[in-house]
């Protein structure tokens, strides 16, 4: 489950790259067009273009597996959230104000490292039709930001 | 279109992390970001391996990986499929990773902290460019290969080590837009490097020595590689933040002997590489830039091979130097005139001969050591002509006998003393002859270690 002391870090400030695994553990990895962590703590939704992520998207429907890493730009300050149940949707209009509003923190965010608005609608600009999302139960979560405490595990549900 | 590794090496220089995903035995995917993937030639890339982690036991158990990289300029994103195959704890690519861990951990005050544990080499089996939209790449100011074969004929004309220096540097600003940088020599003893010549700094910090293994440019000068550092971290300016609190805290009152480090106080890119002829260290070249991602894999393997010739040119130019010097004939009668106005103390500190003009430190060492002995010669006998022979042979200098570097030590002596203005110059004089000027009376004091 995760913390409200992490939920508005992983919400307003931090991309996300997501990973699963084929059928014979082959990984697969995207940058992820956004991310939702749900208020009961329990819940990810994230979205993915699907020209760019059609393996994980398989991988994903085939497995369930996925791994999430937020991690906000400027401090590298960075979460793996991990699941075992995640399932593939079409992304619905009501996404789109989420979507709307992780473009605008990637742009404030991704300013503070030194790319402009361009190089970031290039990665999280993504047409609605165009994205799948993925939602998923938090298994587990791990530290992930550099330093001694990289993988360890902040919480997992039996 | 096919793409191959060669093409997307700026994706690889972790301006925007890369993300590694590997999978465990049990099938848990795991992802993790990279400050760094290794080129290692078309087929192949490494990754650093510093500390035990869930990575390293996924690709241990199962060697599949499948890693995503992003254009710093275009945003490009490509995806490639790994295969761990082995770890290199020692050669050439060890060695140039440990050393490019190691400028960048001893430039943040943190070495001894990253460890390089071993190079994890994985084969490339799928390379692929992902469709996100494309952004303009930035024009080519110059073309690396024609710029290279100006800057190799200009330093191919130069007769004199003082020329070949001027010329290296002018022909990285002029060639390559560089707007900062440094010539370094290397010590003969091989323990520090000390500057000659700069370009682009608000003071030349000609004379100011680097030891070897600190910061970007010592690392570069020990592990004897390149080193390239495209995107200056936050954690790099926070250190200097710290080490700039630390001279203020009192480190400022003490008797400076040191001149100066001219280097920019917030880079964002810097490149060194080193200057070897024969498997010995001549000295290091290092450009640096207040941009970021201003120095490419090009910029790289151009300055690597002009090094290469400035080294060879360095050595040939030391061999002529001292023949001619041991052809020249004695330093004749000097006249000189009187000097005027108010006497200019001048101290040497025995044992590390530490030169004061005043309160003015000028300089130390051998250079130290040869202006003292001039300066003597002046006051006690009025001489202002000296021949190159009769300074290479005296024994209280202490000229290393194999490498004496002794033109290199008398450029930097007569360049410190025309940056500090202070009433005495060096001139070259004839073939292999020095001409000290004095505008005022001195005092000198040898001060004595005890």
């Amino acid at each position: 489950m995760i913390s409200g002391k992490h939920m508005d870090l992983l919400n307003a400030r931090c991309d996300v790259v997501v990973c699963s695994r084929s059928v014979t553990f082959a990984p697969s990895i995207c940058w992820g067009a956004g991310c939702r962590v749900h208020p009961d703590g329990r819940h990810v939704t994230v979205w993915l273009a699907r020209d760019r992520a059609a393996t994980v998207l398989a991988d994903i429907a085939a497995t369930g597996a996925i791994a999430a890493v937020f991690s906000q730009p400027y401090t590298n300050l960075s979460l793996q959230i991990k699941g075992r149940d995640a399932v593939v949707r079409d992304a619905r209009t009501e996404d789109q104000s989420i979507l709307d509003a992780h473009l605008d923190n990637m742009i404030r965010e991704i300013a503070l490292v030194g790319f402009g608005e361009p190089l970031v609608r290039s990665v999280f600009d993504v047409a609605l039709d165009q994205l799948a999302a993925i939602d998923f139960t938090v298994h587990s979560v791990f530290e992930q930001s550099p330093g001694p405490h990289a993988g360890h595990p902040i919480a997992t549900t039996p | 279109m096919s793409i191959s590794l060669g093409q997307i090496r700026a994706a690889l220089e972790g301006a925007i992390p890369a993300v590694l995903a590997t999978c465990d035995s049990e099938g848990e995917p795991n992802a993790v970001f990279l400050s760094q993937v290794h080129y290692v030639d078309e087929n192949h890339v490494a990754l650093s391996y510093q500390f035990f982690s869930k990575t390293r036991r996924n690709i241990l158990n199962n060697p599949q990986g499948q890693i995503t990289v992003m254009h710093p300029h275009t945003a490009q994103m490509f995806r490639m499929r790994l295969r761990y195959l082995r770890t290199e704890s020692a050669g050439p690519l060890y060695e140039r990773m440990k050393a490019h861990l190691e400028g960048i951990a001893s430039h943040t005050g943190m070495a001894g902290v990253f460890r390089l544990l071993g190079s994890d080499i994985y084969e490339v089996s799928e390379l692929e460019a992902l469709t996100n939209p494309k952004l303009p790449e930035p024009p080519v100011l110059c073309n690396p290969l024609s710029a290279l074969r100006r800057a190799s004929e200009a330093i191919a004309a130069c007769s004199d080590l003082g020329s070949l220096v001027e010329t290296t540097l002018d022909v990285l600003v002029r060639e390559y837009g560089v707007e900062h940088a440094m010539f370094l020599m290397a010590d003969p003893c091989g323990e520090r490097l000390y500057a000659v010549g700069s370009r682009g700094y608000a003071a030349s910090g000609v004379g100011s020595e680097i030891a070897l293994g600190d910061g970007v440019i010592g690392v570069c000068a020990q592990a004897r590689t390149p080193i390239r550092i495209s995107w200056v971290t936050q954690a790099y300016r926070y250190s200097r933040t710290m080490r700039d609190v630390t001279v203020q805290d009192g480190q400022g009152n003490s008797l400076r002997t040191e001149i100066p480090y001219p280097g920019l106080r917030d880079p964002q890119s810097q490149l060194g590489v080193p200057m070897v002829r024969a498997g010995h260290l001549v000295g290091v070249l290092f450009v640096e830039s207040a941009k970021e991602l201003n120095f490419t894999y090009d910029h790289e393997d151009a300055f690597m091979a002009l090094a290469a010739q400035v080294a060879a040119s360095v050595d040939a130019l030391h061999e002529r130097e001292a023949v001619a010097d041991a052809k020249s004939d004695p330093a004749p009668a000097s006249v000189h005139e009187e000097p005027q106005g108010a006497a200019l103390q001048v101290r040497c500190y025995g044992g590390s001969n530490s030169i004061f003009f005043g309160d003015q430190y000028i300089i130390k060492g051998v250079a130290g050591a040869i202006l003292w002995r001039l300066l003597q010669d002046y006051q006690n006998h009025g001489r202002t002509e000296f021949s190159n022979r009769e300074i290479r042979l005296d024994p209280s200098i202490r000229l290393p006998d194999v490498v004496d570097n002794l033109e290199a030590r008398l450029i930097l002596l007569r360049r410190r003393l025309a940056e500090q203005d202070c009433g005495v110059s060096l001139h070259k004089g004839g073939r292999g002859r020095l001409s000290l000027q004095v505008r005022h009376p001195l005092e000198l004091a040898e001060i004595r270690a005890d």
